[in-house]
């Protein structure tokens, strides 16, 4: 199956998600704090009854906290993770056709550069992401 | 033909069959002439045998063939069963439950298996036609594990005389004809459909509360009647789903056996070893985190706890000592009990110890109760183990149990008598998916406890409250209870009580009771408890969540963990 590609911004950035990883998006909704979670870790949601943990990605990378209310959630694949990425808002769909060039990355959270006519974005290694927030914990 | 659809049963099966030959096996030790354990452990062997042929296991094969064909020898041969030759057999299940769990992980190529099958066919009694080994006594006995004990009830202990031949095998016959009708009765059924149920259930019983607030808003009375019948339905249908997911504790019994068995005769111990109540059922995510501290327990009991027989009989006890491991139910509550009786625990020497290990100071150590004193041994890096062995003494054991026991929602209580008797009694909730918790405020996050962990709650007047030394404490039945903020522990800054009045509830943690201070106390609840997942499942204190009906979220708190 051809690489499909959600791309999303944080702090005016450029970032992509493996679309298979992600389970829905969602606008922002209400989460209840918990108890000793780094601050990165917003709170807790109700997705479909399942209890899944809101992380304000844009704070965990440095680039500052997301305004309450405002942009978008990404529910990762329940079967991955029961993790929702707060970000500050959805581009498009796009199948791998559309990126004309990719460049590895130095960066141990992103796979690869991807260029596309929308602009750069770096593609996500979910799991290390997911391995970088439980040691975090 | 794809034989692979069918490895999920064949591992399943043959794992029932592992468990039925090693239930027999240690029994049989014990009573070497029952002969229906011998045509059990046959027919054990050669079903094993027929089902890894079927799915072209030929290393399975070749093992269960050769203790068929040992089992040939004790039945119509004369070979007497011995203790060799149950450790053989034994052997050789462990070596087929190693190769299941490579089968199930897909390993190829598997374990070679050695010279086993060999050392099988080739074994030869030094005594043939003998009863139990007359040098093997070191050996623990297991009572209820044979089809004969189970008969005549479980927990028979000092039952010395075994039945007549003929009379067994009539027994045993019964028992196969039963064990047949009860099982064209039952089905199996995936555990993943079982969990689907229980969550379904779960999520009808958060709804039926979301249902009975909006009635309360509506102010509806046929809203109300019919929420209020949804509600008895439901009930009944929490009941039964919850007994699906109940497990009998015989379903982890027999490493229980096997490891009493094998500590017994690696310490040079002479004792007989009972099992009680291996029908009641427990939670199935509770009965899989209970085989490591009953173990440890098992250990401390075998070891340290029983004397040696010269010992026992200087003190006027039977040279042989008795374990024993007991499962009672009560009410909504299993009670598994460890006893033995052995040396004892001495209240007095615990409190010693923990005062040269800087564990107490003289001035707390006063005003401990017995109780306590004895719970001193939950305090990690307390040991009172003359010498360490490679089986227990090392102080890291009975703090990680009593925690274990905590994560599963349930308490640890210890007595015993100076040189006579110790009893371990864990009282554990029947279910861990719907509970019962206490609802409590801490700022801005609203936590739930649960009741079985909490022993009282209180709400204190401020000159109730009294300083020890660096310590707030207040005083409940006599005893100083320090005065922990849930606040301060979650990082929170503390409450304020312009009313003068002081929330608490009173738990136990490391071996001592504290009351813990929240903001608000909350009252309790019914919750359907739901895991958190990665990456939250490694989050410390928090064991999982719940949805209230009005559809908050409240974290369920670890509170022994947490401090």
């Amino acid at each position: 199956m051809a690489q499909r590609l959600l791309l999303f911004t944080l702090a005016d950035r450029g970032y992509a998600l493996d679309l298979q990883e992600v389970g829905e998006v969602m606008e922002p909704q209400l989460s209840f704090p918990i108890p000793r979670a780094p601050g990165h870790v917003v709170g807790l949601i109700n997705f479909h009854g399942a209890l899944t943990a809101l992380v304000d990605l844009g704070l965990f990378l440095g680039q500052g906290r997301r305004t309450p209310g405002q942009g978008k959630v990404l529910v990762l694949d329940p079967r991955l993770a029961s993790l929702a990425l707060w970000v500050d808002g959805v581009i498009s769909v796009v199948t791998g056709q559309a990126v004309v060039a990719r460049m590895p990355s130095q960066e141990e959270l992103v796979v690869e550069t991807l260029e596309t006519e929308q602009g750069s974005f770096r593609l996500l290694r979910t799991e290390t992401l997911l391995d970088a927030l439980e040691e975090e914990l | 033909m794809d034989m692979s659809q069918y490895k999920h049963l064949f591992l399943t099966e043959a794992r029932e069959y592992l468990k039925t030959i090693n239930e027999t096996v240690v029994a049989l030790e014990e009573n070497p002439s029952d002969r229906a354990g011998i045509d059990t452990l046959f027919r054990g062997a050669h079903s094993l045998k027929g089902m890894a042929a079927s799915m072209e296991y030929s290393d399975i094969v070749e093992i269960a063939h050769s203790m068929e064909d040992l089992m040939i020898r004790v039945r119509d041969g004369g070979l007497g069963v011995e203790s060799a030759l149950v450790d053989l057999l034994l052997e050789g299940t462990d070596l087929i439950d190693r190769l299941l769990q490579e089968i199930e992980s897909d390993r190829d190529p598997r374990s070679p298996i050695g010279d086993l099958s060999q050392r099988l066919v080739g074994y030869s009694s030094a005594s043939p036609g003998a009863g139990p080994d007359p040098g093997a006594g070191g050996g623990a006995e297991a009572a209820p594990g044979s089809p004969l004990e189970a008969a005549g009830g479980s927990g028979s202990a000092g039952k010395d005389q075994a039945p007549a031949p003929a009379q067994a095998q009539r027994q045993g016959q019964g028992e196969g004809d039963r064990g047949k009708e009860v099982e064209l009765s039952s089905v199996r059924v995936r555990t993943e459909l079982l969990d689907h149920l229980i969550n379904l259930t779960g999520e009808l019983i958060t709804n039926k509360h979301r249902l009975l607030n909006i009635g309360r808003e509506l102010g509806s009375a046929p809203l109300d009647e019919a929420v209020t019948e949804t509600s008895k339905l439901l009930r009944a249908l929490h009941d039964e789903v919850m007994k699906v997911r109940l497990m009998p504790f015989d379903a982890i019994c027999d490493r229980f056996q096997r490891s009493v068995r094998t500590l017994a005769k690696r310490s040079g111990k002479d004792l007989h070893f009972e099992l009680e109540g291996r029908e009641i059922g427990l939670d199935r995510g509770i009965l899989e985190n209970l085989t490591d501290p009953l173990n440890h327990m098992l250990r401390n009991a075998v070891d340290h706890g029983m004397e040696g027989s010269s010992e026992r009989l200087a003190a006027g006890k039977p040279a042989k000592g008795v374990v024993k491991l007991s499962v009672a139910r009560d009410r909504d509550r299993v009670l598994i009990t460890v006893s033995d009786d052995g040396r004892g625990m001495d209240p007095a020497r615990m409190i010693a110890t923990a005062i040269r290990k800087g564990l107490l100071t003289p001035e707390e150590a006063e005003a401990l109760s017995p109780r306590q004193a004895l719970m001193l041994s939950c305090i990690p890096g307390f040991s009172t183990a003359k010498e360490v062995t490679d089986v227990s003494g090392r102080g890291v054991g009975m703090d990680a149990v009593n925690a274990s026991i905590q994560k599963l929602g349930g308490t640890l209580a210890i007595e015993s008598e100076p040189g006579q008797w110790t009893r371990f009694t864990l009282t554990l909730p029947m279910t861990i998916a719907i509970i019962h918790a206490l609802i409590v405020q801490c700022g801005a996050i609203k936590g739930a406890v649960p009741v079985t962990a909490v022993l009282r709650t209180v709400e204190l007047r401020r000159d109730q409250m009294a300083t020890v030394g660096k310590r707030r404490v207040f005083n409940l039945d006599d005893e100083a209870i320090p005065l922990l903020s849930l606040n301060r522990i979650l990082g929170l800054p503390l409450g304020r009580f312009p009313d003068g009045i002081v929330p608490l509830f009173v738990t136990e943690a490391k071996g001592r009771r504290v009351g813990i201070v929240v903001d608000r106390l909350l009252g309790q609840r019914e919750l359907f408890i739901k895991p958190l997942g990665r990456p939250l499942s490694k989050l410390q204190g928090v064991v999982g969540g719940a949805i209230l009906g009005d559809g908050e979220v409240v974290t369920l708190l670890d509170v022994a963990d947490l401090l």
